[in-house]
Formats: structure tokens, sequence, C-alpha cells
């Protein structure tokens, strides 16, 4: 593994963990109530579907951080 | 609607007996015929993993889930499958280097080589095999009741689950992974157009977002918050299906098999990010059409509320492209599932290669055949029961992830944690064991407690090894 970004990539999930963590969390999850409205969305779903694409975009910047390399010599061969 | 679902049906059997040939002249070796030569690009590698995910219980599932249970089934996909794409990025480095290191033949092999006990494949291979019946069961099911419904004169349920598991032997049998892989193109297409089109007809039929959710807020407002109407979604409801669905590219041979023939690592990157937005997209257009159900019909049956917001509500040839795109999905699914397992089987065979081939058509079929049975006796629930299977292969989670992660042999306790795992698991299906161990669901429990177990017995086992290094010294 490629140690330069190994911390970025760490952050990354631990981004994505916290996101998960807060997308289960009562921030979130507010039972029977579907206030404030984005655009008519109720809050429950407007929240968590900022909170996917956040982790989709996590995605991206994880493949520019990933540390990870193929072995050449077994890919090769 | 006939004409056109004549018209489209031709030319999708076309497609795929087209595909089929090219993949039969392109296969070489049966290398070639299992595992596709080993390289798959990023768009091909996006479509077909795409494809074996989101099938009938996408778009009959989810929108059923939507209109019943509410927004909250947002959450139990959408995110939860993000957070899958994310896995397959952070998961997929290690299993490629090990596949590297174990001339790759499937994930049961894989696991016999990295804990060098042919236990570990044995386990493996049940566990899929309980698991992975009752989700391709559900695809043949969920489809056969609704082209039943919307064209009762042709056949029943079991003719029409019948004739799929047909076509698609026929074309597994005779093109291998790289028939599958393309049909699995031709159906990520399909259900991507069909559903945007269907999603932006029920946006239209209220004249906008805002609009939709007001109605809906009149019609039952219990469907804009958690835990929904019936309460299903609660926090823990949601954590072991996010937990279930996430671990799916660990344990899920369909899944995993493609993450390891992608053609390098930065494809199979690529293909993670992709999937992603694929998954929103696909799964945000699911939402409209949850919820034009939940106000135009929220009182009727699973089948006949799919035939009417998919069939009838639409112009014929939308309706027949909708009918065509299904088949597609449940075929394209389900053969994928099959051929993986049929796969799995001969990578734990010792085997030569030409004989462990013949032996996986074999069980290509018994597979094929006993789900068809299954999806015969199946329940509608067909969201619950795929969730119930990706709950069960996530159990398998721990083994493969200590196989896949550790360098020395893993010790073999995961065996035993993993067996005893499954096996309350199936009892608590069956009503034999509790639904709950200590407030938590039994699922998750199970799964917590396999983890553990993992975790500790393979800590031990390096304090064990590193004494015995440093006496040694």
């Amino acid at each position: 593994m490629n140690s330069g970004n190994r911390f970025l990539w760490r952050a990354c999930c631990g981004a994505v963990v916290f996101l998960t963590v807060l997308c289960l969390s009562p921030l979130v999850l507010t039972v029977g109530e579907y206030d404030p409205k984005l655009a008519g969305i109720p809050y429950t779903l407007w929240s968590s579907i900022v909170i996917a694409i956040l982790i989709v975009a996590i995605t991206f910047v994880g493949i520019a951080v990933h540390p990870g390399e193929d072995d050449p010599e077994q890919s090769s061969s | 609607m006939s004409f056109w679902f004549f018209i489209l049906g031709g030319i999708y059997i076309g497609a795929l007996a087209f595909a089929t040939l090219g993949a039969r002249k392109d296969n070489k070796s049966e290398e070639d015929f299992a595992l596709a030569g080993s390289d798959l690009g990023v768009v091909l590698g996006c479509l077909t993993v795409a494809a074996t995910l989101y099938s009938t219980f996408t778009l009959m599932g989810m929108p059923d889930f939507f209109r019943t249970h509410g927004v909250g089934a947002w959450i139990f996909i959408a995110v939860s499958d993000a957070i899958f794409a994310f896995v397959i990025l952070w998961f997929g480095f290690y299993l490629r280097q090990k596949a590297q290191r174990h001339s790759f033949r499937g994930i049961a092999g894989l696991m016999s080589d990295c804990y060098k006990s042919k236990w570990a494949g044995y386990i493996y291979l049940v566990g899929v095999f309980i698991f992975l019946i009752p989700y391709v069961a559900i695809q043949l099911r969920g489809i056969a009741i609704f082209l039943n419904a919307a064209f009762p004169e042709f056949l029943p349920v079991w003719g029409w689950a019948s004739l799929m598991v047909m076509v698609m032997l026929i074309y597994s049998e005779l093109g291998g992974l790289k028939a599958i892989i393309y049909a699995d193109a031709i159906q990520g297409v399909i259900l991507l157009t069909v559903t945007l089109i269907i999603a932006f007809g029920c946006i239209q039929y209220f004249g906008g977002i805002g609009e939709m959710f007001a109605e809906v807020e009149k019609s039952n407002d219990a469907l804009l918050s958690v835990p929904g109407p019936k309460g299903l979604f609660t926090t823990q409801f949601l954590l072991a299906s996010l937990i279930a669905i996430i671990m799916v590219p660990v344990t899920q041979p369909q899944v995993t098999v493609r993450i390891a023939i992608m053609r390098d690592l930065g494809a199979m990157k690529r293909m993670a990010a992709m999937l992603g937005v694929f998954a929103i997209i696909l799964l945000l257009a699911v939402i409209p059409i949850g919820m034009y159900g939940a106000v135009r019909y929220p009182d009727m049956s699973v089948a006949n509320f799919l035939a009417q917001v998919l069939i009838h509500d639409q112009t014929p040839l939308v309706a027949a492209a909708i009918a065509v795109g299904l088949i597609a999905a449940a075929i394209s699914t389900s053969d994928s599932q099959i051929f993986a397992f049929g796969n799995e089987f001969r990578s734990v065979l010792k085997a030569d290669n030409d004989k462990s081939v013949q032996y996986m058509r074999y069980v290509i079929v018994v597979f094929a055949l006993t789900a068809l049975v299954v999806a015969i006796q199946a329940t509608d629930q067909l969201v619950l029961l795929a969730r119930v299977s990706f709950a069960g292969t996530s159990l398998l989670a721990p083994l493969v992830i200590t196989g896949v992660m550790k360098e020395t042999p893993p010790p073999k306790i995961i065996f035993f944690a993993t067996v005893a795992g499954l096996g309350f698991f199936l009892l608590s299906l069956v009503g034999y064991a509790p639904s709950s161990i200590f407030g938590l669901r039994t699922d998750l429990a199970l799964f917590i407690a396999i983890g553990l177990s993992a975790i500790l017995a393979s800590v031990l086992a390096d304090r064990t090894a590193n004494k015995k290094t440093a006496t040694a010294a």
C-alpha cells in the first residue's frame, strides 16, 4: 500500500461510518415528524437523500486516495 | 399492448440470442466459460453488478415497500446501497489481492485455500445454497405473479416461472458467464430507462414533487416519516437491514466474483463509484412510483397494484417495455445467482477443469429447478423475503472477511461460530428459536456474536503465534 494516501483513505472510511451513524440517529430518524420539509419533501427523506449522495461523493474521493495497487507481477501473469 | 409486448419481447430474445452466440464464440476455454476471461471493463462491470442487484426486487418490491411503509424505505435500500458501493472499494482491494495469489476459481475455493481447510469452502457453499434459493425464487415468483395478473389468459404463475427458468438455463449453459454479463448489460439499461419513464409519469400525475408529497400527507401522513404506518422502520430494523445489504459484496458470489474478475484494480474502483451513482438515480425514481400507489391504490393487493401502475396506467408501448424489462430483470438476476452457485460448487472441486465445469453445469440445473419449486410455493412478500436472504448470507461475512484479510490461516473456531449462527437463524425463521436476543433482533445479534468471535479468535491466535516465535528466537 502507498502510505502517502493512507491518511486520506482512512478519513474517507471514517466519514462513511460517521454518515451511517448520523443516518440511523434520531437526528435523521425523527419518529412521526416530517418537518422541516425541503421543496415539499419530508425531512427524513431529504436528509437521508443528502447523506446517500455524500456517501457516493466520498466513494469518488476514495477512488483518488485509495492507497492500494494491483500486484503487478500477479496481474501480468 | 400485446402487439408491442411481442415486438419488444422478440427484440429482447433476439438480443439475448446474439449475446449468447457472441459469448460462445469468445469462450476459448472452460475458465472463459466460468469466469468470462477475468477481463471485465468499467461500464460492463457496473451494469452487470447493477443488474444482479436491481431486479424485480427494485421495480416491483420497492414501489410496494414505499406505498406500504413510507419514506423510511429510502434508508432501507438507497443509503445501504450507497455504502454498498463504498464497501466494494474497501473490500475489493483485499479480495483481488488474495484472488491473484490463489488462482481464483470462486469464493468457496478461495476460503478453502485461505483457511487451509476444505470445510471453510463447504460452509460457505451450504450457507449460500440455503439463502440464495429464496432470493432466486422471489425473482421468479415476483415476475410470474405480475405477468399472470397482466396476461391472465396466457399462462398460470408456475407456467411463467418455468418458461423463464428454461430461457435462462439455455443461454447460461450455452454462453457461460460472458453471456450472462451481456444479458445483464441489456437488462441494466432497460431497467433504468423504464423506471425513469414510469417515475416521470407519476410525478406528472401530481403536477410536481411537492404536490406529490402534499397528496400523500392528505392520504396517509404516517408514510412521510419513520417508522411508517405499520411501524416497520425502527432503528434496529434499519441497522440490521443495512448490515445485511452492505455485506452482499462480501458474501454473495454473484457480486463477489464480478469484483474479482474486473480487468484491474482501477476498473474495479471506478465501477464501484459508478454503481453508487446508478443506485441513487434508479432508487430516486422508485420513490414517486410508490407514492403514486399510496395515493391512488392504497388498499390494493401487491399484484393488482403493480399490474395497475406498471401496465394499465401506461401507454401500450411503455407498458410493453416495462413487461419486457421486468422479465429481463428477473431472468438476469436469477441466472447470475444460479450460475454463481454453480461456479462456487466448481471452485471447491478438485477435479480437472473439464470435469469440474461439467459438474458445474449439472449443479446449475439442479439449483434452478430447486428455486423454481420454491418460487411456486413462496409468499408474495418480495422485499421481506429478499431481506431474509441478505440477512442469512450476511452471517457468512465474518468467515469471508477474516479469510480474505488475514495473511495466515485464521482459527477454525470461526467455522463453529458461523455454523451455529446459521443454524440458530434458520431455527428462528421457522419459530423454533427466539426472534430476539437480549432485546436485539436475532439476525443483528447473531451477526455481532459471530463477528466478535472471529475478531477475538484471530487476535488470540496471533498472540499465541507471536509468543511461539519469540520463544523460538
